[in-house]
């Protein structure tokens, strides 16, 4: 009797707090819909700005997530495959981005292409990166290239290295056992984290603000348009991009959970 | 891993036996390629393949459950080992699948498939590439005792005929030794990285050259020291009994080791010779009890007491025509031939 009674108190008190952070998400929704009306939404929605921040966004996080994806799933696979002397440190310091503010990342970066002359070389003569587009997505990639590669590191875990050592005696290589049986098995997985990267990187805004400023109609991406609205208490665009937020936020939690408990992506 | 000395030849099974953990799945991951080996050397017809990438080795290699492709299907799973696909790659998918009789399962998915059909594709794989050699890493571990038997023998036959027609050699991994005796033609037991003996089986059977084969084998192990040696026959006193046993280079005084299979030994109730055929054999007869007793189906596995411990392997029904039980008095029978022994 007194066990039922400790079982019960310890899920009354873990309801209190999911309740509590629920409260949070509800308390955003519940902001944006008593302030706004839906029709000057809908003029904000359309209006010139926000417009812009949406396809800049859209097309720098997917820039950004398709290079990440591009360098992150080779490093999830090598860092769950090999072995090799300071792993363990290796493992750490691609950590520090997830642990760092974003803004210190992005001041790193703009002291790197200002003050050094290899990122002044970089700067000047390759690709703008300081206060210019290239800079958003520069800045989005380096905080999601390492999110993703914790993400996928625990998917290539999961599946049993002796499938790519068949795959290696029926006369594949290691690129192509890699390619034919490794990454289909991990494409849900892989999948996942691309999500979540590419939601991330439509959010960021510390490392984006540093290193490619906030610069209207040009480096004005939906985090940075809702910052700028905000600073001149344009409140009706900054709630709209708030929901716009939101609604991205709500559909990306769908498709992952659809393809963790849904039985994947369809091949 | 160390001192590895096998010749396989084509067409012959070897069975790699060994207790868990004593380098038999390292010794396959190495012949495979997929392991690199530090010194030595790996030939396949006499061709150097030990620096040779696993892709350009031609093995085929069965691992343990199988470990079909789970996002392809079985023909897919098949067909994976075919350079190009091509009509000709799918027909030979499908002779193959005839072959091995599992044209039913084309188009299934793996998910679906029972533990024997799994290894039938798994075997169908491997063999699509043409290799040298064919290994086997105990394909059965996983799948119940109650089918193993029958699979095992469907097995045997398909191996018997594919390493004939395409004149490879299987080697068949396993740590049981019925499966082991089964399957194959030449035994190599492995222990602690080192192959402790190689050989046919009855060779292996008769003289193991280690205690730890003769004890992996379960042999009774006998401690006792040389008392006499004439006409090809050692006398060995264990516990105040002599035993008699074929051997040449011993000598008087020397500490040895007698091993006897369990399963050479036979029970009667009187000091003759119960078997006609041993009654020309220099034979040894003990007086004993019985000291435990335990029935397996068709067989049973009895303890007996002779001055010292004995364990045989006898049929049930011959337990039942002697009306064994503890504590019966008992003569236990075997023939010098089947004694050898070991220096201590």
């Amino acid at each position: 009797m007194t066990r039922l009674k400790e079982i019960s108190a310890f899920k009354l008190l873990s309801g209190v707090c999911l309740a509590f952070l629920a409260m949070f998400i509800v308390a955003v929704i519940f902001a944006g819909s008593v302030f706004s009306d839906p029709s000057t939404l809908t003029s904000a929605f359309l209006s010139e700005e926000v417009q812009f921040a949406i396809a800049l966004t859209l097309v720098t996080a997917t820039v950004a997530t398709l290079l990440a994806l591009v360098v992150s799933i080779p490093a999830a696979y090598v860092l769950s495959r090999a072995r090799f002397h300071g792993k363990d440190l290796v493992d750490a310091l691609i950590n520090i981005p997830i642990a760092l503010p974003p803004v210190a990342l992005g001041t790193a970066l703009l002291i790197f292409f200002t003050n050094t002359p290899l990122g002044i070389f970089i700067d000047n003569s390759i690709i703008k990166f300081v206060f210019e587009a290239p800079g958003i997505v520069l800045a989005q990639f380096s905080v999601i290239s390492v999110l993703a590669v914790r993400l996928m590191k625990p998917v290539f875990d999961g599946i049993d290295p002796r499938y790519e050592k068949v795959a290696r005696t029926l006369g594949h290589g290691e690129l192509d056992s890699f390619i034919r049986v490794t990454l289909p098995l991990a494409k849900d997985g892989v999948f996942g984290a691309a999500v979540l990267a590419w939601a991330r990187a439509m959010g960021e805004f510390g490392a984006t603000v540093t290193l490619a400023g906030a610069t209207r109609f040009k480096t004005e991406t939906l985090p940075i348009a809702m910052f700028l609205n905000l600073s001149v208490a344009n409140l009706e665009n900054a709630m709209a991009i708030i929901l716009i937020l939101l609604a991205l936020a709500v559909s990306v939690l769908l498709v992952s959970r659809k393809i963790a408990y849904g039985g994947g992506i369809p091949s | 891993m160390k001192n590895i000395g096998l010749d396989v030849p084509d067409g012959e099974c070897l069975a790699l036996v060994g207790p868990n953990g004593s380098g038999k799945t390292t010794l396959l991951e190495c012949i495979a390629g997929i392991r690199q080996i530090e010194s030595g050397r790996i030939e396949y017809n006499g061709t150097d393949v030990t620096h040779l990438a696993p892709e350009k080795r031609q093995v085929g290699y069965v691992p343990q459950d199988c470990l079909l492709f789970p996002h392809l299907s079985v023909d897919q799973n098949i067909a994976f080992g075919q350079r190009n696909p091509s009509a000709d790659a799918a027909k030979q998918v499908k002779e193959m699948m005839e072959w091995l009789g599992i044209t039913h399962l084309a188009g299934r998915h793996t998910r679906s498939l029972s533990g024997g059909e799994k290894q039938k594709v798994a075997l169908a794989r491997a063999l699509i590439t043409r290799p040298r050699v064919l290994l086997l890493d105990e394909p059965f571990s996983t799948v119940d005792r109650a089918s193993r038997t029958r699979l095992l023998e469907e097995l045997r036959k398909s191996l018997d005929e594919v390493s004939h027609t395409l004149r490879l050699a299987p080697i068949y991994v396993t740590h049981d030794l019925a499966e082991a005796q089964l399957m194959s033609d030449d035994v190599a037991i492995m222990n602690n990285g080192a192959i402790e003996q190689v050989g046919p089986w009855d060779q292996v059977l008769q003289t193991p050259r280690s205690t730890f084969v003769a004890d992996f084998m379960g042999f009774n192990i006998l401690r006792g020291h040389v008392t006499s040696t004439e006409n090809g026959l050692a006398v060995v006193e264990v516990a105040g009994q002599s035993i008699e046993g074929a051997d040449t280079d011993l000598t008087v005084g020397e500490e040895v080791l007698a091993v006897l299979r369990p399963q050479t030994i036979s029970l009667s109730l009187e000091r003759d010779v119960r078997k006609p055929s041993w009654r020309h054999c220099q034979c040894n007869v003990f007086k004993g009890s019985v000291t435990g007793m335990r029935k397996m189906g068709s067989f049973a596995q009895v303890s007996i007491d002779v001055g010292f411990p004995l364990n045989l392997e006898m049929s049930s029904e011959l337990v039942d025509e002697l009306d064994l039980a503890i504590g019966s008095s008992i003569f236990a029978q075997f023939r010098a031939s089947e004694v050898s022994f070991l220096r201590a």
